[in-house]
């Protein structure tokens, strides 16, 4: 390498790094935030129906949201634990089967559940001095 | 399985790029900050390495960073004098004159018998023979002898000296080294000339042929065809005699 000051190869490493650091700043928040709120309120909107005992309404509810979750599911597991992802697929996946058998006390701990993670994993990317330290 | 030797493929390139980026100095040569960035590069690469539950991502966003990092401070050592101070450190006198600088051997957190062992390591015995000792800052001691303890040069002997040229290793393994025999200043022929008189019949037969800054061109046959070493004394670009 070049002994000058700053060579062209590093320059265009420092570029290209700078570039992918800040795709990774903004992509995968973005797509947390937009897939959390859909879950965070597909989910409120379940609780909702099971306490008025729509079970149908709600089959579909869950359905909607656990295919919302599989279509970003791969694409997160770039960017996020994927034993957070296998949590919340798993959590998600249980719920569907409790409204199934319309268990109605199990199926609210779970969809609160269920918002507690998506919560969780939105906040992951929040830039915070408690996230920080 | 392959999901983890991908992995590790991935992470190798990206540290072996990164690591050829930031400077390509052997371990010993190293500041203690790039030791310690050099260090953090390796275990930050391991976690996401073997384990499959991490994301990759999680290794490469700090590895950049501290590429980044490690670049930015290097470009201001470059430009300015107290970014070099403040992350390289200064070079301390720790013998001036043959006088042994007790302050500064306390400051470096030095004894008498590191410096000691510091001088054995060059080759110097006698703390009387050391006219200056510096510490440079990647920790090497540089030592000045005493005049009359100093190697004298063709210069001050008035012997005539050999002409300064670099070595150039011309063969290896049956292989012809075009772009050194080009910086020699030599062609294929006269190589094959060369390789005849050392008795090399083709040049698989050649385990080496280096030629030395004397201008003294040491050829080794194979194993399987001998095994003799040959030199040949060379002059200028095309006459050569035998020793």
């Amino acid at each position: 390498m070049s002994p000058s000051a700053f060579t062209r190869i590093n320059l265009a490493a420092c570029l290209a790094a700078l570039a992918l650091l800040l795709f990774l700043f903004i992509y995968p928040r973005m797509v947390l935030t937009e897939l959390s709120d859909r879950i965070c309120a597909g989910a409120n909107e379940l609780i909702g129906m099971i306490e008025a005992g729509d079970w149908a309404e709600a089959n579909a509810g869950i359905n909607a949201v656990n295919d919302a979750f599989q279509e970003k599911k791969e694409r997160l597991k770039l960017f996020l634990d994927h034993e957070d992802l296998d949590e919340l697929d798993a959590t998600l996946m249980g719920c569907r089967r409790l409204i199934e058998v319309q268990e109605d006390k199990q199926i609210l701990f779970e969809l609160e559940r269920v918002i507690n993670i998506a919560t969780y994993l939105k906040e992951i990317e929040v830039f915070t001095v408690y996230n920080l330290f | 399985m392959l999901i983890l030797f991908v992995r590790v493929i991935v992470l190798y390139l990206l540290v072996f790029f990164v690591l050829r980026l930031t400077g390509k100095r052997q371990l010993s040569e190293l500041q203690p900050f790039d030791l310690v960035v050099t260090l953090l590069i390796a275990d930050l690469a391991s976690e996401p390495a073997s384990n499959t539950g991490v994301p990759l991502i999680y290794g490469i966003v700090p590895i950049l960073a501290l590429f980044l990092l490690q670049q930015f401070i290097s470009f201001l050592s470059l430009k300015s004098e107290g970014v070099r101070k403040l992350v390289c450190g200064q070079s301390v006198v720790l013998v001036s004159r043959g006088v042994v600088q007790e302050i500064a051997l306390r400051g470096s957190r030095y004894t008498l018998s590191d410096l000691m062992e510091q001088l054995r390591s060059k080759d110097v015995f006698e703390l009387a023979d050391v006219e200056y000792a510096i510490l440079e800052t990647n920790g090497e001691l540089s030592v000045l002898l005493k005049g009359p303890q100093q190697t004298p040069t063709y210069q001050a002997l008035h012997i005539p000296s050999p002409e300064a040229r670099p070595p150039f290793m011309l063969v290896q393994d049956g292989e012809i080294h075009h772009e050194a025999l080009s910086q020699a200043g030599y062609d294929e022929t006269w190589l094959h000339k060369q390789l005849k008189k050392g008795g090399a019949a083709c040049i698989d037969d050649v385990f080496f042929a280096f030629l030395g800054s004397d201008g003294i061109l040491h050829i080794q046959r194979k194993h399987e065809t001998g095994g003799e070493a040959v030199y040949i004394h060379t002059e200028k670009k095309g006459t050569e005699k035998e020793k």
